[in-house]
């Protein structure tokens, strides 16, 4: 019997992105199946969370197509297929907000207008909460919890809304190493369960028995589009190879990437 | 106090006292959350020019307020959310634009002159009239009503714009909610508590039920408390002691906030003690090791692990709480912060 290839649920075709009139990252073709972990790695201002942001309409698309679940990003309606954790280093808020309340507005997508949340709204939210392993805080102030408990309650946010694609922007950045193992655990049980990964990440060490598939955004264009095994096995190949020609006006870019140990530099300098 | 319910203007008082006390806090505590806490101040600017109108030509000012802060609240509303680098500029233009016009158009009123508007700056028990009092029932009814179908939405937004947008929330339209929502609670307020007072009553009971509750509903339940509580009291005070009953009503509020304030800072003293005399690490089903993966750390005598951020250090069967990862690596808690403890 022949093996079908999962569906694509998200698609981008040559999708320039950016704010305003001002294009960051330009020409992306990038399609993504489900039941991936794609990894999207870069230097900081490569440009990979403006594509993060761009599948949600939070950055312009000024060139393109971008399709999420075989539809045009600008028709699709079907919000809580799609979830989504912003990169915040905080949930400090000026006022007081539980653990559980900040979890529940991840339901209000899949909530009519007039409705109060509903049984199966709550265990949706309890659910999310024990994945992320914060069932127990649930009526904790988040101003209480550690930087790394409250990305676990921005991605508990995002999964009680049920979502079939998850994209997390920078979810390690600024959380400690035992923290990020944590992280890494409670997203394994999620791809597990099926759930297709995106994650946007300047460090690839803490996703690396995770990952199925790198993209390298690099001075606002893809670089490396490939397996996790291609990646590490082209090593800074790949990267030397890559037109780099464009970047001449930008001296500070101008060293190609190099990958090594988990990280990846440039001219020496970790990025 | 059944001498004040004999008084027919007393009794309207205390009831217009009732509504905004209830309905300020509700729409403020939005507010607080987006950082507007001073959006209201300028949104009772607009709405006096309104009043003055409404002197001017002769009809009921309420009407004309309403008209004015709407508008107003639309329009800053649509220049905040286009971040224009000049859109602080031009609020500054319509909230002084405002006051400025509501002198020139009062002075030129055939029935009023710029000393009329001091009852609606500042609030006056004795204002209330029977038509006022249904307007603002209704205004209020509408608030309540907004707010109950519109909190969950508006708590999103207000605490994580970005999110909420990706979530498929209409973001434009609830902040112009939240907008319209304050202009309206900015005219209930003006018989009573005055259009340049009513800001803190939006304010101040958030502020001190912050320090109270442990939740967003309960610290809106504990707001919606302390504003009927200021309001309503503030009136009785407000008569007794022939006082303007907006400025009583906000020093009454500012001093449950005082209170509460200092009443927080003394129980968190207190708990931090208790605290700095055992703190046990929660809901620990992991055993740390030297290979647990955790992060050691030698900690004078024994070694802490990090973990999520703190400091794990094993006691009996359990795992105390020491002190943050600051002072991590030097081997002395010399740089804790009050959690560290010698329990071991």
């Amino acid at each position: 019997m022949p093996v079908t290839a999962p569906p694509v649920v998200i698609e981008l075709r040559g999708a320039t992105f950016g704010y305003g009139e001002k294009a960051v990252v330009t020409d992306v073709d990038l399609a993504i199946r489900a039941g991936e972990v794609v990894l999207v790695l870069g230097p900081n201002g490569s440009g990979k969370s403006t594509i993060a942001k761009g599948l949600f309409g939070l950055t312009d698309l000024l060139a393109g197509e971008v399709d999420v679940f075989g539809q045009a990003r600008a028709s699709f309606r079907d919000y809580p297929r799609l979830g989504y954790v912003p990169q915040r280093h905080t949930l400090a808020s000026t006022v007081t907000v539980t653990v559980g309340e900040v979890v529940s507005s991840g339901r209000l997508s899949r909530r009519s207008w007039f409705r109060l949340a509903t049984r199966n709204d709550r265990t949706h939210v309890r659910r999310a909460l024990e994945l992320v392993g914060l069932a127990d805080r649930a009526s904790v102030d988040v101003a209480d919890l550690s930087g790394g408990q409250q990305r676990r309650v921005l991605i508990a946010r995002a999964l009680a809304g049920e979502p079939e694609v998850l994209v997390m922007d920078e979810p390690t950045a600024g959380v400690d190493i035992a923290s990020q193992h944590g992280l890494v655990e409670v997203l394994a049980r999620l791809v597990d369960e099926g759930l297709t990964l995106l994650v946007v990440t300047h460090e690839l060490a803490a996703f690396a028995d995770l990952v199925s598939r790198v993209v390298v955004i690099d001075g606002g264009r893809v670089a490396f589009d490939g397996s996790r095994e291609g990646f590490v096995a082209a090593g800074s190949a790949v990267l030397h190879d890559h037109d780099w020609h464009h970047h001449i006006d930008q001296p500070a870019r101008r060293a190609p990437l190099v990958w090594s140990e988990g990280t990846l530099f440039r001219g020496g300098r970790r990025q | 106090m059944s001498e004040i319910l004999a008084i027919d203007f007393m009794q309207r008082a205390l009831l217009a006292a009732f509504l905004v006390g209830l309905a300020a806090p509700l729409v403020g505590v939005f507010l607080v959350q987006r950082r507007l806490a001073l959006i209201g101040d300028g949104m009772g600017h607009v709405a006096l020019a309104g009043v003055a109108v409404g002197v001017w030509a002769g009809q009921s000012p309420v009407w004309t307020a309403l008209i004015g802060a709407v508008i107003a609240a639309v329009v800053v509303e649509l220049i905040r959310s286009s971040a224009s680098a000049n859109g602080d500029v031009a609020l500054a233009i319509i909230f002084y634009g405002g006051i400025a016009a509501s002198v020139v158009v009062i002075a030129k009123s055939p029935r009023g002159t710029p000393a009329s508007l001091t009852a609606y700056l500042f609030g006056a028990i004795t204002t209330v009239t029977p038509g006022d009092l249904w307007v603002f029932g209704v205004l209020t009814a509408v608030i309540l009503a907004v707010v109950a179908v519109l909190r969950w939405r508006l708590f999103a937004v207000a605490s994580d714009e970005e999110y909420a947008r990706s979530a498929g929330l209409p973001v434009l339209a609830l902040n112009l909610a939240l907008a319209v929502l304050t202009a309206v609670t900015v005219v209930v307020s003006m018989r009573i508590v005055g259009l340049l007072l009513i800001s803190a009553l939006m304010i101040v009971p958030n502020a001190a039920a912050q320090l109270i509750g442990r939740s967003f509903r309960s610290s809106l339940a504990w707001a919606v408390a302390i504003g009927l509580l200021c309001s309503v009291g503030g009136v009785v005070v407000s008569y007794g002691a022939d006082t303007p009953s907006g400025g009583t009503i906000v020093m009454l509020a500012i001093g449950v906030f005082m209170v509460t304030a200092i009443g927080s800072a003394v129980r968190g003293r207190l708990a931090r003690a208790a605290a700095v005399f055992h703190e046990q690490a929660e809901g620990h089903g992991h055993e740390h090791g030297p290979r647990c993966g955790h992060e050691a750390i030698r900690h004078g005598d024994h070694v802490d692990y990090l973990h999520d951020g703190h400091r794990h250090a094993p006691h009996g069967a359990h795992y105390d709480e020491h002190a943050e990862a600051a002072d991590a690596g030097d081997g002395h808690p010399s740089g804790a912060r009050g959690r560290s403890r010698g329990s071991r």
